[in-house]
């Protein structure tokens, strides 16, 4: 992509936020692997069918301190079809909060979900699981909602005005006759 | 803690779209309106006021975009600041700056007075603002939810929830702003009570905030379970983090209260109160009134703009855009027989049907018809036009819209039969035929016969541009009634005159006007500007407009309007899968009694008039049931007219709609377009292109959300011109509400078409996303 295109996708990137958001959400895990301290967050909670912010946190077990150098995979599976298997890189880019590492992953049904994280820094490697579970996807639904009921509140808003409008005129009309 | 973890945490910027963009146009409302009471009233509003205002408003920012914002779930004490700001900083400033004034003064006048205006002086509003800003309520309000919200069950469920967590950093704004109110008294509002009793409510507030305070520092366990369960950063331990949280609203908390305290003493105790008097509530109304200097103060004209200004109005100003948009054209055609038969990785594919289409939707609703102005089909015409032969007119009996309504349903049905989009060569010919079109009418016929009675692609701008923010008219219609020689129709030796015969003084509005700028340059007395007008002027205004006549005798320009936002609907149901696979079926099984091509133009014309005389049927069922003895009632021909323009929200927000999901999930196109047009032209001074996916520019549900928003505006603004013609054309409300019944009815029913087509999936119908 040209440095133009970039420049001009920009705005529309930041209004849209296709990517991770990446400053946290609903701590999925916090466990302690070889040498890393590892906590996992995930966004929304509960998980949905559709796209899900997930970001890491990768700690020195002995000092606590934030590891911004460790380099960190996760893949994300079903549980009932472990060979349909993404992987994603997590990065700091895509993190708000740039002491995690995020991505967004998408997840394309309900259910149990395994998650793998496979980190490393070095010579240091670790690897930890967890499962989740993912609901059905209500978000859309939600969303067609709400922009659907938005004019019918706009125009009661509207018939209230009108209403007060008529009736501010009518006092005024009376107001004219007494004087 | 390394440097490189405190250079991360401090870079954990989060640069909310919305919140910022609230606050940007929040300060420029101000502001604007701060100067404007500053001409008459330097006195009430001097410069440290827009400063508390403006500092106000960045501290807000601060809380909600900085890394306190970011870093809140990780540690208390970053939490515990991000609120302080919120409750004791951003309030007391935004109310320092007295905002009510300014910032009504800067908005749009009618807005005021006919939008908010009704409110404002509604006597319960009045009631419930005496409510909720006097001392006891305001302080309850802010105490009750300062400790609510610190229960551990609600303030775990905002860690959990990003909703819940900004309805409680709304909660605590809101109530905080209504808390300061009684303290600072914004200018124009009426202390109430004695001043003294202002120490109490603020050392009362203080006592609150010393218990919870006191509560989070000494406590013996974490109160939050959040902080204890996560991981822990910069070396402090969750019950460190939670007592340095405590200590900080304790410390902080205690000097913003105690502050005003002896603020206020002072003040009471000194013996010359130098306060702001305030004023009554006609005092307010006066100056929320603008003196009858400001109401006619000078309206916005593009052409006085430095840059944009000076281009429009250069004597070549229009021939560099259209000459660009000529060699785009060249290129294109080129490219359309030469190139890449795929139309995706075609410019003929790309540049007209992805780009053009959307920014040419785009342009009619933020500036005006751009696509007219920089036309690439005039430069050649302009060639005829020298040669000398154009002395015919055009026939008096086709001096209307008919053809062109013909010429624009066959351009859309060609443009769906013989699938144009995909097929660069076919793109490439319907432009040659467009160049020819435009060269023989305009060589044989005067003025501009092919832009204003048969070009489809004008109607369409035309009739958009009945929506558009700008419209060329005069800035002294005194300076027009002394003109003698009428350049701007007329011409004269430099500069012809406007070819469409729209006369300055009684032009109303953009119907017919393709931006040419040509009366500007021939007006002797700089006369003419490009001035910001309100979007609906156009649709609600009838006058006799030159040229063009009433609209509510024109029912011409209604069925054009009409064809316009039906092709809307039409064009963006045939790229979801469900019609698409009707309508296959359907042709399959007529293919052998009808040919397919005719088959389609078909059930366009008997579609098309189908829902003409639906229109038609409800226009009159409303003026039939609203028929009354009270004044004499409209015309059914002006009702139709008028209503069927008033659909034009509704259809321009469905082609927006359409062509900006188009635009977002190909935006990345014309490059690798570009690079593979080059390598077909033999041009290798580009690279061979990456075809490659990218993701589109909004996420699934942000594209769903900016379809469903634009057509909800094109819904609301479709009724509102409804709402004011029926109004217009009739004397109770009552009545106003039964012609407008069966009209509302139809336009819900099309927004419920143009919601289901945005909710199916799309076809990308030979665009794609590189």
């Amino acid at each position: 992509m040209k440095p133009l295109c970039r420049l001009a996708a920009l705005l529309v990137l930041w209004m849209g936020a296709t990517g991770a958001r990446g400053d946290g959400g609903t701590m999925l895990l916090h466990q302690d692997a070889g040498p890393f301290t590892i906590t996992l967050f995930a966004a929304p909670q509960p998980l949905q069918v559709g796209g899900a912010d997930l970001s890491v946190m990768v700690q020195d077990r002995n000092s606590e301190e934030v590891l911004l150098d460790a380099v960190t995979d996760l893949s994300v599976a079903p549980e009932a079809e472990r060979g349909v298997q993404q992987t994603v890189r997590l990065e700091r880019g895509q993190a708000s909060n740039r002491l995690l590492q995020a991505a967004t992953v998408h997840f394309s049904r309900a259910g149990k979900w395994r998650l793998t994280l496979l980190i490393r820094r070095g010579n240091d490697v670790a690897s930890l699981s967890t499962e989740c579970t993912v609901e059905p996807g209500s978000s859309r639904a939600v969303l067609v909602w709400f922009y659907v009921l938005l004019p019918a509140g706009v125009i009661l808003l509207f018939v209230i005005h009108q209403g007060l409008k008529f009736r501010q005129k009518k006092q005024e009309g009376v107001f004219r006759v007494i004087a | 803690m390394s440097d490189g973890v405190s250079q991360a945490a401090w870079s954990s910027w989060a640069f909310p779209f919305w919140a910022t963009s609230g606050l940007l146009v929040a300060a420029l409302v101000y502001l604007s309106g701060w100067r404007r009471i500053r001409r008459s009233r330097p006195e009430l509003f001097p410069v440290w006021r827009a400063w508390c205002f403006l500092g106000g408003l960045f501290a807000l920012w601060i809380a909600v975009a900085s890394p306190l914002d970011t870093l809140d779930g990780l540690l208390l004490t970053a939490h515990m600041t991000q609120h302080l700001i919120l409750m004791s900083v951003v309030p007391p400033l935004l109310l320092l700056g007295a905002p009510a004034v300014p910032l009504l003064r800067g908005l749009p006048r009618s807005a005021v007075r006919d939008g908010l205006g009704p409110f404002f002086r509604a006597p319960v509003l009045h009631r419930a603002a005496r409510l909720v800003t006097g001392p006891t309520f305001a302080w309850l309000a802010m105490n009750i939810a300062y400790l609510a919200w610190h229960v551990p069950q609600a303030y775990e469920l905002a860690l959990r929830s990003p909703g819940w967590h900004e309805v409680e950093h709304a909660c605590f704004l809101v109530t905080s702003l209504l808390f300061w109110f009684p303290i600072i008294q914004p200018w124009p509002s009426v202390g109430r009570g004695s001043r003294w009793a202002m120490l109490p409510y603020l050392v009362g507030a203080d006592l609150v905030n010393t218990g919870l305070a006191a509560f989070l520092t000494f406590s013996g366990r974490v109160i939050y379970p959040s902080y204890a369960a996560g991981p822990r950063i910069f070396g402090i331990s969750a019950l460190g983090d939670q007592a340095a949280a405590g200590a900080l609203m304790w410390v902080i908390g205690s000097i913003f209260y105690l502050v005003p305290v002896a603020a206020i003493a002072i003040h009471l105790l000194s013996p010359q109160s130098n306060r702001l008097a305030p004023i009554s509530v006609m005092g307010t109304a006066k100056i929320l009134r603008p003196s009858i200097a400001q109401r006619q103060a000078p309206r916005f004209d593009l052409l006085r703009l430095p840059l944009i200004g000076r281009l429009l109005r250069a004597r070549y100003g229009r021939m560099a855009l259209q000459s660009v948009a000529f060699i785009t054209a060249v290129l294109v055609i080129a490219d359309g027989f030469i190139g890449h038969p795929m139309g995706a990785m075609n410019l003929a594919g790309v540049l007209p049907w992805t780009y053009v289409r959307a920014f040419g939707v785009i342009a009619l609703l933020v500036l005006g018809n751009i696509f007219c102005m920089s036309c690439p089909f005039m430069l050649p015409r302009e060639l005829g036009h020298r040669l000398g032969l154009a002395r015919l007119k055009w026939p008096r009996w086709l001096r209307s819209k008919w053809i062109a309504i013909a010429l624009m349903i066959l351009f859309f049905w060609s443009y769906e039969a013989f699938a144009i989009w995909d097929h660069p060569a076919r793109t490439a010919w319907l432009l040659i035929a467009y160049f020819a079109a435009a060269f023989v009418v305009d060589t044989f016929f005067r003025g501009a016969s092919f832009c204003k009675y048969l070009c489809p692609l004008g109607q369409f701008n035309f009739a958009g541009s009945l929506l558009s923010p700008f419209s060329l008219e005069a800035r002294s219609q005194a300076t027009c009634e002394r003109c003698t020689t009428h350049d701007c129709i007329q011409g004269n030796q430099q500069q012809r005159g406007c070819e469409l015969q729209l006369y300055m003084p009684q032009k109303a509005g953009n119907m017919d006007c393709t931006l040419c700028m040509d009366c500007v340059k021939a007006c002797p007395h700089d006369n003419i500007g490009l001035f910001a007008i309100p979007p609906v002027r156009d649709v609600l205004r009838d006058p006799v407009r030159s040229s063009v006549g009433r609209f509510s005798s024109r029912i011409d320009i209604a069925v054009l309007v009409l064809v316009v936002v039906l092709a809307a609907f039409a064009n963006a149901a045939l790229m979801v899968g469900p019609v698409a696979a009707r309508l296959s079926a359907l042709g399959a099984s007529l293919e052998k009694a009808v040919p397919l091509p005719l088959l389609g133009l078909g059930l366009v014309l008997v579609f098309s008039a189908a829902v003409v005389a639906v229109l038609l049927v409800v226009d009159l069922a409303g003026l039939w049931l609203s028929r009354s003895d009270d004044r004499a009632n409209p015309s059914g021909r002006e009702v139709f007219c008028r209503f069927s323009q008033a659909l034009l929200p509704l259809g321009l927000a469905m082609w927006a709609a359409h062509l900006a999901f188009h635009l977002i999930t190909g935006w990345a196109t014309l490059g690798p377009a570009i690079h593979q047009a080059s390598a077909d032209f033999g041009w290798h001074f580009l690279a061979l292109p990456q075809w490659r996916m990218e993701l589109p520019l909004l996420s699934a549900n942000s594209m769903l959300s900016l379809q469903l928003l634009l057509l909800d505006a094109g819904l609301l603004l479709t009724l509102y011109l409804g709402w004011r013609l029926a109004q217009h054309w009739t004397v109770r409300s009552s009545r106003a509400v039964l012609l407008l019944l069966p009209w509302a009815t139809s336009v819900a029913a099309a927004y419920a078409v143009g919601v289901w087509i945005v909710l199916q999936p799309m076809q990308m119908r030979g665009m794609m996303n590189p």
